[in-house]
């Protein structure tokens, strides 16, 4: 199973995300919900997860700043933004911190969900074989 | 045949002379054999033997000749024959030319003297004032509108420097006209700004209905719709800079409920006013960001439910009104900072880009002196927000 942390400020968006679909019959497993990244860093930390889903603008601390502490602590780490409207500004920093998925919350349903979460299980699939 | 012999009284002929200017020219009558008559000098050897019978055979009316020391002219013209020679003396002719020549000179010198003077006089009066005048110029040119000069010459560099004065008038007066324009339209685009949603706000909280949909919420859907679209309906029916306290806190409400559907139920507010307050002006929409603030950086950082407070009083001429949390508050560094930014609260709800020296910018741009505004914080008790401003 693959390990999943979301988070999110917004307690919709963490509960949507959660029921949205059956998350185990894809191989994954949600291990956490935090609502800043502060909160994210810490159950990051106690639960290890291999992907994490996370809002950018958040109080305390933001998406950006905890991708990257994500990153450092490990970088094989697969890491999606979410973001409620199309914006071009964090493209740059999603590049340099190699966040593989952009997503747009209101355009998020149970299909789609599960395309990219397809799609996200191969690639990191790809990576532990490498590893391996 | 008989001689007839006329007798000329010899003193008519010196009276006849003696009227005669004869500082320059001798006279000698001459008698047509050659005989001198009357002479006015006794010295007047110096014409040659031969001359006077020279003239006397020629029979020319008047002949010239001149020696080493004169001009001699004799005319022969006379009706009695008799032959009149004045000798002019060179020495004095040219004496009288050379004088006349000098005094000429002298007087032209002096005159070109004083003329110089006087040209010289008036040159350095005029280039003084068109020094003044470019003196002032660099000064403009430098930057100091301030500059004015005085000149007073009653001639084109006077009429210049009043041209000068007036035109400096007018770009002082165009650059205040153009300051207060610019003024106008900062404070309207800030009005703009203030009175309008940001889009970020309503594309949140629309997506929030996609999500309370999915999992059937339509109490919370119903609420969050009606906040917003009393909440957009203020801002797009009102575009004055002030609004009645009752409006504002009517905003302030709908924004909570919608914030609460967002977040959870994890802030409750509480509003303590009077109703003989409700119709008091305040700047529109100066609550929402200090209340946003209060969610933000107060409250969902403690991870734990909180309470908003917004206290209105009165004091003598002046309204109070404070919003206060009991979040996790804020170290004095945090808070200057927070003070200082213009830009918008770090982490905030993206609901509009207004930080709070912003908001003390409106302050004094709506009420110059008379406003006050203070935040006092303290880490794990909360922060309280408060201004005062005048009753209108």
């Amino acid at each position: 199973m693959i390990k999943v942390l979301i988070v999110d400020d917004e307690i919709n968006v963490r509960d949507d995300l959660a029921t949205l679909i059956n998350w185990e019959e894809h191989g994954f497993k949600i291990v956490g919900f935090a609502s800043n990244g502060m909160q994210a860093l810490e159950i990051f930390n106690n639960t290890n997860p291999d992907l994490v889903i996370t809002d950018i603008l958040m109080p305390v601390m933001n998406g950006i700043e905890l991708s990257r502490k994500i990153h450092e602590i490990n970088k094989n780490v697969v890491i999606v933004w979410l973001t409620a409207y199309k914006k071009s500004d964090y493209a740059i920093e999603a590049v340099n911190i190699r966040v593989s998925k952009y997503w747009l919350k209101y355009a998020l349903n149970a299909d789609n969900l599960i395309k990219e979460l397809s799609e996200l299980k191969k690639r990191y699939l790809r990576c532990v074989l490498i590893k391996i | 045949m008989g001689k007839l012999v006329i007798g000329i009284n010899y003193d008519s002929i010196v009276n006849a002379f003696s009227t005669l200017d004869l500082e320059y020219t001798r006279y000698c009558l001459v008698s047509e054999s050659g005989e001198i008559i009357y002479s006015t000098d006794s010295t007047l050897n110096e014409i040659p033997d031969n001359f006077l019978n020279t003239i006397i055979a020629q029979g020319s009316s008047i002949t010239s000749f001149e020696t080493k020391d004169s001009f001699i002219v004799a005319n022969t013209d006379l009706e009695n024959g008799w032959i009149l020679v004045e000798l002019i003396s060179k020495n004095k002719v040219y004496n009288r030319i050379w004088s006349g020549l000098l005094f000429t000179i002298v007087f032209g010198i002096i005159i070109m003297v004083i003329a110089s003077i006087i040209i010289a006089a008036i040159m350095l009066n005029v280039t003084t004032s068109i020094k003044k005048l470019r003196d002032a110029m660099k000064q403009v040119a430098s930057g100091d509108l301030n500059t004015s000069i005085e000149i007073k010459s009653n001639d084109e560099i006077e009429e210049l420097s009043q041209v000068f004065n007036t035109m400096i008038q007018n770009i002082n007066n165009l650059i205040e006209a153009v300051a207060i324009e610019e003024k106008k339209r900062k404070n309207y685009e800030m009005i703009t700004l203030l009175t309008q949603i940001n889009p970020h706000f309503i594309y949140n909280t629309l997506s929030s209905v996609i999500y309370l949909a999915r999992q059937s919420r339509t109490k919370d859907i119903i609420d969050l719709i009606v906040s917003l679209i009393r909440m957009m309906q203020r801002t797009i029916s009102y575009s004055e800079e002030f609004a009645i306290l009752k409006e504002e806190l009517e905003y302030i409400n709908d924004y909570i409920t919608i914030q609460k559907i967002r977040y959870g139920d994890v802030f409750s507010l509480v509003v303590k006013t009077d109703k003989d307050f409700d119709e008091y002006k305040i700047p529109r929409m100066i609550l929402q960001p200090l209340v946003e603030n209060s969610i933000f950086h107060g409250i969902l950082p403690k991870e734990e439910a909180g309470v908003i407070t917004i206290e209105v009083k009165k004091n003598n001429n002046k309204l109070l009104i404070s919003i206060s949390d009991d979040g996790i508050g804020m170290e004095e560094l945090s808070l200057k900072k927070i003070m200082e930014e213009s830009t918008p609260f770090k982490g905030s709800d993206k609901y509009i880009n207004i930080g709070l020296k912003n908001i003390m910018n409106r302050l004094k741009l709506l009420y110059g002196d008379s406003y006050s505004f203070e935040i006092k914080s303290e880490v794990g008790k909360g922060t309280t927000a408060e201004f005062a401003v005048p009753i209108e």
